[in-house]
């Protein structure tokens, strides 16, 4: 089997991409754990007596988001130690993780491990500051990798909002409540020492955990452990741009004929403006229509808490809360669930949620003409995101809808090579942009029910060629040799490789 | 003329210029006037007029709200839109003395649309509408009226009653297409049907929009249900029958069906099968 | 003597137009990598085609070329009427 840590170190050696495969599942069992996690007084306790070692793999959760401390602390105290070529694996990046830039230059931390990078740190990485290419994954990746044991986490440091009298942690609770708790589950069970890291220990036993107390070998208090107003936003919104409208319409359009409209089906969406539109009007449709489905997916919004309480959902399956809403959700209603990102989305896992989707509805920084999509760069060909759930969702999903304008401030979608691929065309089924819907080709009788019944079809070489003609074929963007970026589709092999911006 | 929804874009913007024809409006009215800033009526006129004549892919009918004859900018905005391929001018302020300075300077193959937006302007509309052929439709400013009126412009309506009824019957009395004025609240989609319910029960077909947003919900109101087509195509076909056996009146479903009637169908089928509907 | 045209909005740019003894173009844009080339092109042909020498300042927000030409002319015309 090979090692992740392997294929970072030498890329030339790395499996590559070789098309859309069926991936055998795996019955894995973790590891027995029954620990009694000791209490250390402070972080820098904890620390030294976690005994960290050059080249160790380190980990931590995003789920604080931009509003976590825990990641900056820690490092703090490590980089005290004097150890050097650490291995970072946090599920993802985000801008107030800037101290990992000086831990970059100074050669603390060589290889970094995530599925968003975004802030300081991507910019670092784009620049070709960190010595080995950084590995860039799915969600459901991270949770096989850990699980078949092809990445071994010696520490990871879990970031609790509330921890009881088990040590139990329970993400949707307390002063620095997130929500579910999903991606570090997989860490806990397999991870060599699992620190919790709380700002909320409490007599007594809180009635749900994300992470069983039994798994964890230490942990500190401390008085705070993020900053409640960065880790979710107050309210989402859909968007109010009449183009983001026009888009989502067409893509409940699109739904509403696609075949698969009917009783039971799942659905997963993102949140932003636009994604959250086209679960407002989906909700509407089947309102109309009198449609139930079984289950809605992924990161939640209060929009989809709504549609399961007006009775267009039967639950919920929950990996991540994107509001107060949501988080206030998972504590009080029975059929909002929370998942593990194994369960979420693992190539591995038989029971994983993502391959009983109906429709996803997603976005893309750019599409090349056989459908490929980049979620990792901007136009520019810096980093600035990550595959997160879209390989995963657009590999289960019977249908991948892309929604994106066409082109946005003379920055045009469809180009005939993408930056650098995160998702391969054969998994994704239907652009929808402001200008008309391209359908992939495979879909042969789709494409032509739905033109009988007057949807904007157009190949999405027309809808090229429209964006090119109003802005002008864009210049290719000039790259140097060294690579910086490694791009895993979630079989493990390597789909594309990110090189430096000259 | 025959058009759902004029939707109102800034002249100096070109984000919205570039969208314009993509938001689902029947027609685009182009502002050079009460949009643009004073310093700005030049940048404005040359954008559109970029804007304008490198327009592919037309979608909806265009046209553009010139500065009123009282400023010092009309006569430079004709000159430009008259070089410009353009469905209708929309003329501000319109009286029968603003309209005879127009007719000096504009293009005598565009339509007009001349805007009432006084006291003034209103009671005179006969003579307004009646003033020359080139004038297609109307469309009422509320706002310019009730700040005219000196009085508050509400949602509900009920201060422009009188002179919603009084504008859409002069309209029709001279078979000229009534634009109703748009809707006061950007997000009360509720009070916007209701609006344009009450708009339509009294004979209005068309209503400008200054938000794009509410576009849809006009069209759902003011589109002729599935079965007025139906039973417009069954009218307007029974009528080509009666009329070769030399009937002008026949009954239809209990009711009496003569030339206006038949009219009015027409109307219904071409707005449907224009617009794609069913 | 300098002139100005346009707005910082997306989709818009800001031209300046400076009486100089040579052309000159400064250009910044959000595009710069995709469309910067082109931009000179455009502005340089433009200048040409109406004798202007002057010092050109842009500074783009992802603004069409029909745009750019726009307010190029705008800002012409201010120059002249000054």
């Amino acid at each position: 089997m090979v090692k992740i840590l392997d294929i970072i170190k030498d890329h030339n050696k790395a499996p590559m991409f070789d098309g859309v495969k069926k991936i055998a599942k795996k019955d894995l069992t973790p590891p027995n754990k029954n620990k009694n996690a000791k209490q250390y007084k402070d972080l820098q306790e904890l620390v030294k007596a976690a005994n960290i070692k050059d080249g160790d793999v380190i980990s931590f959760h995003h789920h604080l988001r931009n509003g976590d401390f825990v990641l900056e602390k820690v490092m703090t105290e490590i980089q005290k130690l004097g150890v050097k070529d650490l291995t970072l694996a946090p599920s993802a990046i985000f801008p107030t993780h800037k101290i990992l830039v000086d831990l970059i230059e100074k050669g603390i931390v060589t290889k970094i491990i995530t599925a968003y990078l975004s802030g300081p740190v991507a910019q670092a990485v784009s620049e070709g500051k960190l010595k080995y290419p950084a590995y860039m994954h799915s969600h459901g990746a991270r949770a096989r990798m850990i699980e078949n044991k092809e990445l071994e986490i010696d520490h990871t440091f879990i970031a609790a909002p509330t921890m009881d009298s088990q040590n139990n942690i329970d993400g949707t609770t307390g002063p620095s409540a997130c929500g579910v708790i999903a991606y570090p589950a997989a860490d806990a069970m397999y991870a060599k020492n699992v620190y919790a890291i709380t700002d909320n220990k409490i007599d007594g036993t809180s009635s749900k955990a994300d992470i069983k107390g039994n798994l964890i070998d230490g942990y500190v208090i401390l008085d705070k452990i993020g900053d409640p107003s960065k880790i979710v936003s107050g309210t989402t919104k859909i968007t109010t741009d009449p183009i983001g409208l026009i888009i989502a319409k067409q893509a409940v359009e699109f739904i509403k004929h696609s075949g698969e409209f009917k009783n039971g089906l799942c659905f997963q969406t993102g949140a932003g403006g636009m994604s959250l539109a086209v679960a407002k009007f989906m909700a509407d449709e089947m309102k109309k229509q009198n449609i139930k489905g079984k289950y809605a997916l992924g990161g939640i919004t209060k929009y989809i808490v709504d549609m399961m309480k007006d009775g267009l959902f039967e639950y919920l399956l929950d990996t991540q809360c994107f509001d107060l809403d949501a988080v206030k959700s998972v504590g009080i209603n029975k059929e909002h669930r929370r998942i593990s990102s194994s369960l979420y989305a693992s190539p591995l896992n038989k029971d994983a949620a993502v391959d009983g989707l109906t429709f996803v509805v997603l976005g893309a920084t750019e599409i090349d003409l056989d459908f490929n999509v980049n979620v990792l760069t901007s136009s520019d060909g810096v980093i600035m995101g990550g595959s997160g759930g879209h390989a995963d969702t657009s590999a289960g999903a019977k249908f991948t809808i892309i929604v994106s304008k066409l082109f946005s401030s003379r920055i045009v979608l469809i180009k005939d090579k993408v930056s650098c691929i995160t998702t391969p065309g054969e998994t994704v089924d239907v652009l929808v942009t402001e200008y008309g819907m391209a359908i992939n080709p495979k879909h042969k009788e789709l494409i032509a029910s739905l033109k009988s019944k007057g949807l904007n079809i157009k190949t999405i070489k027309e809808l090229k060629e429209i964006a090119d003609n109003e802005c002008g074929v864009p210049a290719n963007l000039e790259y140097e040799d060294k690579v910086i970026a490694l791009s895993e589709y979630r079989d493990g092999t390597i789909i594309d490789k990110l090189k430096k911006i000259k | 003329m025959n058009a759902r929804t004029f939707q109102f874009i800034p002249g100096n913007n070109p984000s919205m210029l570039q969208s314009s024809q993509l938001l689902g409006a029947d027609a685009i009215i182009i502002d050079l006037e009460d949009s643009v800033s004073i310093d700005e009526k030049d940048s404005a006129r040359k954008l559109v007029q970029k804007h304008v004549e490198e327009l592919k892919n037309k979608q909806c009918m265009v046209g553009v709200r010139i500065n009123p004859t009282d400023s010092k900018f009309w006569e430079d905005d004709l000159a430009i839109t008259n070089k410009l391929n353009l469905d209708f001018i929309l003329v501000p302020k319109a009286s029968v003395d603003s309209l005879k300075q127009i007719k000096t300077k504009i293009n005598k193959d565009v339509d007009i649309i001349v805007l009432i937006e006084s006291a003034n302007s209103l009671l005179d509309i006969k003579n307004i509408l009646a003033f020359d052929q080139q004038i297609k439709a109307a469309l009422f400013g509320a706002e310019d009226y009730a700040a005219d009126m000196n009085i508050v412009r509400t949602s509900k309506g009920n201060e422009i009653e009188w002179a919603r009824n009084y504008f859409v019957i002069n309209c029709v009395a001279q078979n000229k297409l009534a634009i109703d004025t748009p809707f006061t609240d950007s997000d009360d989609f509720e009070g916007l049907r209701n609006d344009t319910l009450y708009v339509k029960s009294i004979g209005f077909k068309s209503r400008s929009c200054v938000n794009p947003r509410h576009i849809d919900t006009i069209h759902e109101v003011l589109n002729p249900t599935l079965e007025e087509y139906k039973e417009a195509k069954e009218i307007v076909e029974l009528n080509e029958q009666f009329k070769k056996e030399g009937k002008g009146v026949f009954s239809y479903k209990g009711k009496m069906v003569d030339l206006p009637i038949v009219k009015r169908c027409l109307a219904i089928i071409d707005i449907c099968e224009t617009r794609g509907l069913y | 003597m300098t002139v100005t045209a346009g707005t910082l909005e997306s989709n818009d740019c800001l031209v300046t137009i400076k009486k100089a003894s040579e052309y000159k173009l400064n250009l910044k844009s959000i595009v710069i990598k995709q469309y910067g080339k082109h931009i000179e092109q455009l502005v340089a042909n433009w200048a040409k085609n109406n004798n202007l020498v002057a010092e050109i300042t842009i500074d783009d927000k992802g603004a069409l070329d029909k745009t750019i030409i726009a307010r190029l002319e705008t800002a012409k015309q201010r120059m002249e009427t000054k």
